[in-house]
Formats: structure tokens, sequence, C-alpha cells
């Protein structure tokens, strides 16, 4: 076996296209490191600079009406992490702002992309995508031949006359080709690190690193799977051309034809709720609750009745808290729910739609790696979702802040130009984002994860059918 | 002798099962593709006319209101009010359809199509925006843009790779060198058949596509033609491309790396290595804008009342009111209003003119970037490009401007904004269309045809006299 290694290797290092395509994979994981790393290091400073511009201005406000605070509102910004240079995912498509006020649950706004022209749906050429798409186009080219070649060149009766057995001679093809991946794909990963080391400064910490290990871990599981298959295949084919013609046609079908064809598969089964649908069912929930601003409603009428029961006074002015503090927090309450209700119509919508690519992985282990991959890199839709629950918490403080200092500050019911000392701003925390753990990026993606086991299991097995049962000699 | 070479073909093609059934896969991958395109359009549609009757529903509501109300009484400002019939008139503006946008869905899917007229509204505010799938956005649509650019040279180059390959390796060259015609033609000729066969499904479905949305409403044969004519421009790039590889006259397994390797190159290589560089030159900056945005907003109003009775006189100069006289919160709040609407067409001026200097650049990148060129031509004639959206957003903004300009006036000139001022309220209308002058983006490709066609021609000579020897 190590005989075959050497010799697979040895081909390998003097074929001219390889070398070729080997310098094409290397330079562009220099160029997508250092435009990647930039992009990053933009953001990050995007970022910060947003997240203080806007504490700043919270802070300073000066003396102000409570409420007046809840409508001037707050904006929160998704942080982004080191091992988001590997891959950027849903980053250019998702959007990384919310705005938070009273009454209203604000979707992110402002991706990238709404700024982009028609040149940004050709994708960019990251990490991840050289490793997802162009990787196994490498690997074909290596392995297409690896068994036709000796075939067609009738190698294989000197290979069995030295004693090596099918097993030895094709797991010795299969890990040398990989040997030769995993050398690449090592130098890509140490180019990207030593260009995140050396121009971002402090965005790489400990949990990016590990991050990024299991990451390429993955990776590498990907392209064992793929160089088993592609080896055997080339066992398989009638001749050198038969097995590249059909692996460039899989690479096509399962890399660029079927990411799509699943995605449109999902939403055609499971088609999103437009916006005025969801406006029009909103507004109708919504109308059966309270409304902190309409003090002439039923609803609002019972409210103060049943604050007046309880603090045993008269009229509203003999109360000892501001009522339209108290109705706007009890409008803001039910409004969370029916928000939730709506809200959480829409997210299944977009997990069904995705669900497709998931099941489609059982069938297609790029999709079962690019999710894997978006999903420990933290640029997937549930870490958008995590963003979006976690801001949402947070305006639900906020808001219930501002509308209990409204209610017991020592305002009067209907005194709107009651404000509160500039200090207060200080005791309203500002939003921080916990950064979930590598247990919370995976615990989606156990599915994908299987298919992945499930896939390296495949290849196992067709690599000792096709050692048993391929005549080659 | 094309007839003789059709036939031969012809017969080749009804004898090859694998062939007919990738014809009968592409076709319906570019019928599914088209069903995408409809669907999505059909959604978009529907979606406008609601707004719109809404618009239509809002608009009778509120003029009920002016017909039957009694101006009297001063100050109903819950019914003629600046805000209160910015607010009640509850309009959109919808971005004219484009029936193409079924063909190209372009970044139809991203940009909001929709918004609210109110001047009050930022334009930014999205709340009109449809929810997105981020993961849906990422994988894109496979539309017939999609299949006519990746998926058609793909089908083009399997069948043709090996068009005087396989006859070299199969030893038939020498027969076919004794033809009349020269082995030029007759490998042009059999090209040139495999081209339209390739053609096939996007023929079929481009007539499919005719049929259905002829009767849409803006369809016009015009554009309709046009959206062909850059399409079948790509298509003959493709053709030159083929008939150049081939002519080499490199073994089968050679052509089919270099054409392999160009189309990974122009179409993924060149497009994502250009699209992640203009992101980093031309970062979005959208976003802290539109913050900064609230902030300077919300000082306007707090300016010394000095500044916005002088900025008042200035902006409306035919309006002779007695500031001194005027309840003064009001010249604040019309001061104020305009204000705000001015600071947010700056806003959007910015992003506009750095959106203009990203497309001057990435169109002069289409010289290493041909296929980014087709694309924009696509995305232009069917009206969904980043400049028709800004288009459409810029026309909107100086509705905005016109509509705060009038209630402003109207209320502050006169005693009350009655039957009469509501009547001639300025509404909504969508901008004329601009004509799309894409041929600008295709001159690299056709360039390349050119040059590719004239390199066949050099090249082929040559080639097939070494053939001949050689064989």
């Amino acid at each position: 076996m190590q005989t075959i290694i050497k010799l697979t290797l040895t081909n390998a290092w003097r074929s001219r296209h390889l070398q070729i395509f080997a310098g094409i994979l290397l330079l562009a994981f220099i160029v997508s490191a250092i435009n990647s790393v930039l992009v990053l290091k933009a953001k990050e400073q995007q970022f910060e600079t947003a997240r203080q511009e806007v504490r700043q201005a919270w802070l300073n406000q000066g003396p102000q009406n409570p409420h007046n605070a809840a409508h001037y509102g707050h904006y929160v910004f998704k942080p982004v992490y080191g091992v988001q240079a590997l891959d950027n995912g849903i980053g250019q498509f998702a959007g990384a702002i919310i705005r938070l006020e009273a009454h209203a649950q604000n979707e992110p706004k402002f991706s990238p992309a709404e700024s982009r022209t028609d040149s940004s749906r050709f994708g960019e050429i990251s990490f991840s995508w050289l490793l997802q798409v162009l990787m196994p186009l490498f690997i074909i080219l290596l392995c297409f031949n690896a068994v036709s070649a000796d075939k067609e060149q009738e190698n294989l009766k000197l290979v069995a006359a030295q004693g090596i057995s099918n097993r030895q001679y094709i797991s010795g093809k299969i890990t040398a080709n990989f040997l030769v991946i995993t050398a690449l794909a090592c130098a890509g990963l140490v180019t990207q690190w030593t260009v995140i080391k050396l121009m971002a400064n402090a965005t790489a910490t400990p949990q990016d690193v590990l991050h990024s290990t299991i990451w390429f871990a993955v990776y590498l599981v990907y392209f064992l799977i793929l160089t088993t298959l592609s080896v055997c295949t080339s066992a398989w084919a009638g001749n050198s051309k038969n097995s590249l013609l059909l692996q460039v046609a899989a690479w096509v079908l399962f890399i660029i034809v079927m990411p799509k064809l699943t995605a449109n598969i999902g939403t055609q089964i499971y088609p999103m709720q437009q916006r005025t649908a969801f406006e029009r069912a909103f507004r109708i929930d919504e109308e059966k609750g309270i409304n902190g601003h309409d003090s002439q409603s039923e609803r609002y009428k019972k409210f103060e009745d049943s604050l007046l029961k309880k603090y045993k006074a008269d009229s509203i002015s003999e109360l000892p808290v501001n009522v339209d503090g108290l109705a706007m927090d009890a409008g803001e309450n039910y409004g969370n729910r029916v928000y939730d209700k709506h809200f959480a119509k829409i997210r299944t919508a977009i997990k069904q739609q995705n669900s497709i690519s998931k099941y489609a992985s059982l069938i297609n282990p790029f999709l079962a790696v690019r999710n894997l991959s978006t999903g420990l890199s933290q640029s997937d839709y549930q870490h958008q979702l995590k963003f979006v629950a976690d801001a949402e918490q947070y305006r639900r403080y906020l808001i219930n802040n501002l509308n209990t200092k409204m209610a017991y500050g020592g305002s009067k019911t209907g005194d709107w130009d009651w404000q509160v000392d500039s200090k207060y701003w200080e005791t309203v925390k500002d939003f921080d984002y916990s950064r979930p753990s590598l247990l919370w990026s995976v615990k989606n993606y156990w599915y994908e994860a299987g298919m992945l086991l499930l896939w390296t299991v495949f290849a196992g097995l067709l690599f000792v059918f096709t050692a048993k049962k391929l005549k080659l000699i | 002798m094309l007839q003789t070479i059709f036939l031969y073909e012809w017969k080749l093609l009804f004898r090859n099962k694998i062939l007919l059934l990738a014809l009968v896969l592409f076709t319906a991958i570019a019928g599914i593709s088209l069903n995408k395109g409809v669907r999505y359009y059909n959604i978009q549609q529907t979606e406008a006319d609601t707004v719109r009757s809404g618009t239509q529903r809002a608009y009778l509501k509120l003029k009920t209101k002016f017909d039957t109300s009694d101006f009297s009484q001063p100050n109903r400002l819950d019914i003629e009010g600046v805000w209160a019939v910015d607010w009640s008139i509850w309009e959109y503006a919808v971005k004219e359809e484009n029936p193409l946008s079924t063909i190209t869905i372009g970044q139809n899917d991203i940009y909001s199509t929709i918004k609210r007229t109110r001047f009050a509204t930022e334009i930014f505010s999205g709340e009109q925006d449809e929810f997105k799938n981020p993961e849906q956005l990422l994988t894109g649509n496979l539309d017939l843009t999609y299949f006519i650019l990746f998926l058609f040279p793909l089908l083009f180059i399997a069948i043709s790779y090996n068009t005087a390959s396989a006859d070299e390796e199969s030893g038939v060259y020498k027969l076919l060198a004794t033809q009349k015609f020269g082995i030029k033609s007759i490998t042009t000729a059999r090209v040139f058949f495999k081209w339209l066969i390739s053609l096939f499904p996007f023929i079929i479905i481009i007539i499919i596509t005719y049929l259905t949305i002829n009767g849409y409403k803006n369809f016009g044969t015009a554009p309709f033609l046009q959206w062909i004519s850059i399409a079948l421009l790509y298509a003959g790039f493709w053709l030159s491309v083929v008939l150049f590889i081939i002519d080499r006259g490199w073994n089968s397994m050679i052509n089919i790396l270099a054409l392999a390797g160009i189309w990974l190159l122009l179409l993924i290589g060149i497009p994502g290595i250009l699209n992640s560089w203009f992101q980093y030159k031309y970062p979005a900056n959208t976003q802290q804008q539109i913050t900064r945005l609230r902030d300077e907003k919300a000082k306007l109003y707090e300016l010394p009342l000095q500044e916005h009775k002088t900025f008042f006189a200035a902006y409306f100069p035919t309006i002779k009111i007695d500031t001194a006289a005027t309840d003064t919160t009001e010249i604040r709040w019309y001061s104020s209003g305009v204000m705000e609407l001015q600071k947010e067409k700056e806003v959007l001026n910015n992003i506009a003119a750095n959106v203009k200097t990203q497309t001057t650049k990435e169109e002069q990148m289409f010289w290493i970037n041909p296929i980014g060129g087709v694309m924009r031509a696509f995305t232009s004639t069917s009206g969904s490009s980043l400049q028709q959206q800004q288009d459409f957003e810029n026309h909107l903004m100086k509705f905005k401007q016109q509509r705060a300009d009038y209630l402003i006036a109207n209320h502050a000139s006169k005693k009350h904004f009655g039957k009469e001022e509501f009547a001639g309220l300025p509404l909504y209308k969508p901008a004329p269309a601009q004509k799309q002058a894409v041929w600008k983006y295709l001159l690299p490709i056709t360039l390349l045809t050119v040059l590719l066609a004239a390199g066949t021609l050099f090249i082929n000579k040559k080639t097939s006299r070494n053939l001949i020897r050689k064989n």
C-alpha cells in the first residue's frame, strides 16, 4: 500500500494540470483570506462605531418624556465574529440592524445586498466557497483517472505482480489523494488564520479557534467522502473520459443545480405569507386588545376600572400611578403576544422552506456540509433568529422600563409633558448580545451531521464493494 | 452540405438516448425556472393589486370625510391637519411591474417595490417590505436567466466538446478530409447543429413564456425581443468559444477540461472575485447613515424658533403669513417637517452617489467580467436592476417633497384645508419608464465573440492542415 501511496503522490506532484489547478486554488485561498478579513474588519469597525453612537445618543437625550424616548427608540446591531471570515453564510442577505421602539416589533433591516447590484448574485469568493465548490472539482481532477488510467496503461498487471491486493491498491489511491487534498486544504486554513491574526487583531477569540477547528474537521470528512467516491467511480467507469464526464456531471448536478432546485421546491411547497395578509391578520388580532393610546376604547375603560378597584380610588386623579404608563405597558404585553403569534408563522414557513435542502442532504452531501458550515461559523438563519429573539427580549425590557417609569415615576395621568432627568438613561442597561456556544451552534444540525456520517459509511461500503467485486486485472 | 450534415446529426441525435434524456431534463429544468418566475411575478402582482385597491379605498374614505365635514369650526386637525391628511390618505407607491421579471427575477426579491408615500414615513423604513428568507436569497433564484447563463453552456459543452476530436480518435478524419466541403466547414456545421439542439429547451420555454406573459400588464414585444436578442448573443458567444477550442485540435479530454475551465472562470471565478472585491471597496454604509438620520432629525425640531421662521420664509417665499401671530408650534412643525425631508433626501442622494460610483466601476469591469455585463443587460431589460430601483425611490422622494410642500403651503396660507384643497392634493403616479441603453453592457461580450470567431477562422485552417497531415 505504501508503494501505491508513494507512486500516486509522485504522479500528482508531477502532473502539470494539477500543479496549475493547485496553484490557482492556493492563490484563491490568499485572495479570499485577505478579502474576507478586510470585509470582516470593516464590518466590525462599523458595528462598534454605530453601537457606540447609538448608545451615546441614548444617554445624551437629556430630560425627556419616557414615552417619547420609547418612540425615539434604539438600534441594536448584530455582532460579527472571526469565524465568519471562513464562511459568511447569509451575512450578505440578512439584515444586521433592528430598530427597537414602542408598539412595534421590527424585522432586521438593511442587509448589505440591498445596496448591491445584480453582480452580487454571482456569489463571493470565501474560504468556505472554495472548499465547498472548487475543492470537489479539484478532487475530480485529481482522482477521475486514479484507477482508469492504470487500467488504460495496463499498469494493473504490474501492481498485481507485486502481490498488492485490490483493497490495498484502492485504499492506497484513496489515502494518497486524500493526503494531497488535506495538505492543500490545510494550507488554505493556515493562510486564513495567518491573515486573520495579522490583520484583524482582536477578531479571533478562543471560541473562534474552537469553531473553526470543528468546522475544518467537517470539511475533511466531506473531502474523504468525495475522494472515495471519485476513486471508486474511476474504478467502475469504462475509461478515464467516461469517468471525468460522469463526475463533472455529478458536480454540476449536486453543487450547481440541486441547491437551487431544493430551494425552489421549498418556496413552492411552503409559500410565505405576504406582507398585506400579515398586516391584515395582525390588525384583526391587535384590535381585540388594549391600545395604550386610545383612552376612549372599551378595554381601556375596563382597565381603568380595574385600577380604580385595585387602589380603592374613585377617580383617575386619585390614583397614585399614571394610568397612561400602565395602559401602555398592558398594550405592549398584549401586542407582544400578537406579534409572537404572527411572526411565529413567518419563521416556521422559513424553516420549512429551508428544511427541503436539509432533507435533501440525504442524497447530496454538499447540502449537509453547506448547512453545517454556516451553523458552525455562526452565520446561518438559526443565529439570525437568536439575534432577533435577543433583540426582542431587550426591547421588552427597555419599553417596560420606560412605561414603568412613566407609571410609577411620579407623573400624573394625562401629563405627557412630564420628563425624567438625564441621569435616568444611564440606569437603562445597554443591549448585550450573548454569543451562542459551540454546542448551541451544532444542535440545530444533528440531522446534517448524521447524513454526513451516513455518507461516510456509504463511501466505506462502496470502497469495500469495489475492492471485492471489481476485477481490476 | 448543411442539409447532409444536419440530416446526419439528426439521425445521430435520435439514436443517442442519453442526449435525448438530457434534452428532456433540461427542458424540464427550464420549465421549472419559468414556473418559478411566473409564480414570483404573480405573488408580486397580487400584492401590488392589494395595496392599490387599499390605496383607492383609503382615498375614497378620506374624500367622503372631506365631502361631509363642516369646516365652519376652527381647527379640525383630526381631519384637515397636515399629518392627519398625510396619515389617512394611506397611499402606496408601487414600482411598475415588468412582465419580463418572470424570466429575470434579478434583484426584485431583494429590493422593496412597494413603499408608503406618506412624507413623514422614512423611505428607508421598509414597513411594507416583504418577508425574506435569507437562505433562499443566498442560494438565488432558478429563473430562465439562470438557465440561459449557467446551464445552457453546460449542455452545449457536454454535447459538442468532442465534435472533431472523437472523429480523430476513432480514425474517421481521413474519410472526412476526402469530402469536398473541407473539415473546417463540416466541423463548424456540426457544432452549429449541436448549438441549435442545445437551444431547443430554451426555444420551447421562450415560446411558452411568450404565450404566458403576452397578456400581462405593461408587456411589450420590443423589450421581449430585446431580452431574446441578449440571450442569443450570449448563446452565440458560447458557440464561438466551443468552435475556438475544438479547432485547436486537442483531444477530447483536454477539450472538456478547457471548456469546463472557461465556464468556471467566466461564470464563477471572475464574477466571484470581483464581487468580493466590490464588497470591500464599496461597503454598504447605508446602515450608519440611516441610524444617524434618526438623531439628526430629532435635533431639527429643537432648533431655535427664529431659525425655523427664517427657514420657512425662505422655503415658501410666496406665502406671506404673520409668523409672529401664527402659533409658534405650527411654524416649528412645518419647518422641521420640510427640514427632515431634506435630510432624508440628502441621505438618499449620498447612497445613490455611492451606488453610482460602484456601478460605474462595475461597468468598466465588464471588460474582464463580460458575463456581468450580460447579467446587467438582462436585469435592465426586465426592470430589476439597482439603477431602476433607485429611479423608483428618487421619484417617490420627489413626490413626498411635492406632497409635503402642498400640504404645508395650503395649511399655512389658508384658514382651512378644505374640500377644494383636498381635491388638488397631488396623488402618486408611477414614473414613466426610462429607456435602458443595455447595449453598452454587451460590448465586451460582443467583442469577445467576434475575436474568438476571427481566431477560429485563422487557427482552424492551420489545425485542419495539421490534422490531415497527422492522419
